[in-house]
């Protein structure tokens, strides 16, 4: 995806935000909808599971809008991380529930609202640059181990590449990441 | 931290932004992000390709589109939320998301004498974690761990080093057996962190499996 058809979803976002415009939301409804569900069925939820958290992440994009800044990301990022949050959340709730059974004592208190914690000190275009300059081969087994739960001897079975490999390039990942973060300039500064 | 541990602790940064890793590591990365927030660019880095792998996902149809769209419109406006406030913390030792977490703050630790100049804190079985914080006396060395599977430990106080170097606040430890790992406080000040273990038999999930491959 280019840098235009971002900005376009983020003007629509916008017009989400200040409007509460109909029809951009539905052009947003109509592009992320099924691909967050696609992407969720991937990360082992069921069609229905996704669907309903597909749902839940579309109600806080039409109501919260607002708090979406594209300065600091995608708006495709910003679902992820909506996303994200409210399944940790939803399985912490569900925990809690079961702990209180046994021992109230237990209980964490309750953190702050998920998609409202966005605290992020980088702009979208430094991360965008970095990411995009991820060798694929690279970026893939990143997608496959983190995002997709896949174990390193699963990935090596799926593509065909030896264990050692896939190893290998994970730990090149990391280190062109930390490259392109410019991490080392960070930790000389501080 | 150097080498191999920095790929353990990217390992974590990346299974943090995917969402995958047990709460109470979840815990103890976000309070790690508290005390070193340079590392937020590169847990934002793994959200930009989870946001990715959104964008080029092949899409799978709703069920009803319309009828979703349609309950989406009728949702109730929340009430205005203002953004939470920036999490500070006025602990001098714990990051406010720990804090909350245990449920009190670094001097109200209910402490137990474990060894001579090792003291600890259980705070329990926690999705299939063992998690407590540890005490331990400046210039102390812990005699070799005894616990046969994978710990995690972050540095809230002081320093600790061992085989592998120096761990100070911020800092996340990974060890397994494998790992030389007889921490030696430092003399200057107690050693205080917080401890992970993978409680037995019951720590079977991703973070054990992928923890195992990048150390393995």
């Amino acid at each position: 995806m280019n840098g235009d058809e971002r900005r376009h979803f983020a003007v629509l976002a916008d017009a989400v935000a200040k409007d509460r415009d109909r029809a951009a939301f539905a052009q947003l409804f109509t592009f992320f909808a099924p691909r967050l569900k696609s992407f969720l069925m991937r990360q082992n939820m069921s069609a229905m599971e996704a669907e309903e958290l597909v749902q839940e992440v579309m109600v806080v994009l039409w109501n919260k809008a607002h708090l979406y800044d594209p300065a600091k990301s995608s708006l495709s990022t910003w679902l992820f991380r909506v996303a994200r949050n409210r399944r940790i959340d939803a399985a912490r709730r569900q925990r809690a529930a079961k702990l209180d059974e046994n021992d109230t004592d237990l209980q964490p208190s309750a953190p702050p609202a998920p998609d409202e914690v966005v605290d992020l000190t980088d702009r979208e275009d430094m991360v965008q640059k970095a990411i995009s300059r991820l060798p694929q081969e690279q970026l893939q087994l990143v997608q496959l181990a983190f995002f997709l739960g896949r174990s390193h001897s699963e990935i090596a079975a799926e593509t065909g590449l030896p264990l050692g490999t896939v190893k290998s390039r994970l730990r090149l990942a990391f280190g062109k990441l930390r490259l392109l973060l410019g991490e080392q300039g960070i930790e000389s500064a501080s | 931290m150097k080498g191999v541990q920095l790929d353990t602790v990217d390992a974590l940064m990346a299974q943090y932004a995917a969402g995958m890793l047990p709460e109470p590591v979840h815990v103890l990365v976000s309070a790690h992000l508290e005390l070193r927030p340079q590392q937020r660019r590169k847990v934002a880095a793994f959200e930009a390709i989870g946001g990715d792998m959104i964008e080029t996902a092949a899409p799978v149809a709703l069920n009803d589109a319309d009828a979703a769209l349609a309950r989406i419109f009728a949702s109730q406006t929340q009430p205005h939320c203002e953004p939470a406030p920036a999490m500070m913390s006025d602990d001098p030792l714990f990051p406010a998301v720990l804090r909350d977490f245990v449920g009190f703050g670094s001097k109200e630790v209910p402490w137990r004498r474990k060894l001579p100049g090792f003291k600890e804190h259980m705070i329990g079985k926690i999705d299939g974690c063992e998690v407590s914080l540890f005490w331990i006396r400046p210039g102390r060395t812990i005699p070799a761990h005894t616990h046969d599977g994978l710990e995690i430990s972050l540095v809230l106080g002081g320093a600790f080093h061992d085989g592998r170097g120096r761990f100070e606040r911020g800092d996340i430890s990974v060890a397994d057996d494998s790992v030389d790992h007889r921490p030696i406080a430092e003399n200057d000040a107690p050693c205080i962190g917080m401890a992970i273990v993978d409680a037995p038999l019951r720590f079977t999930g991703p973070l054990r499996q992928f923890l195992g491959d990048l150390i393995g």
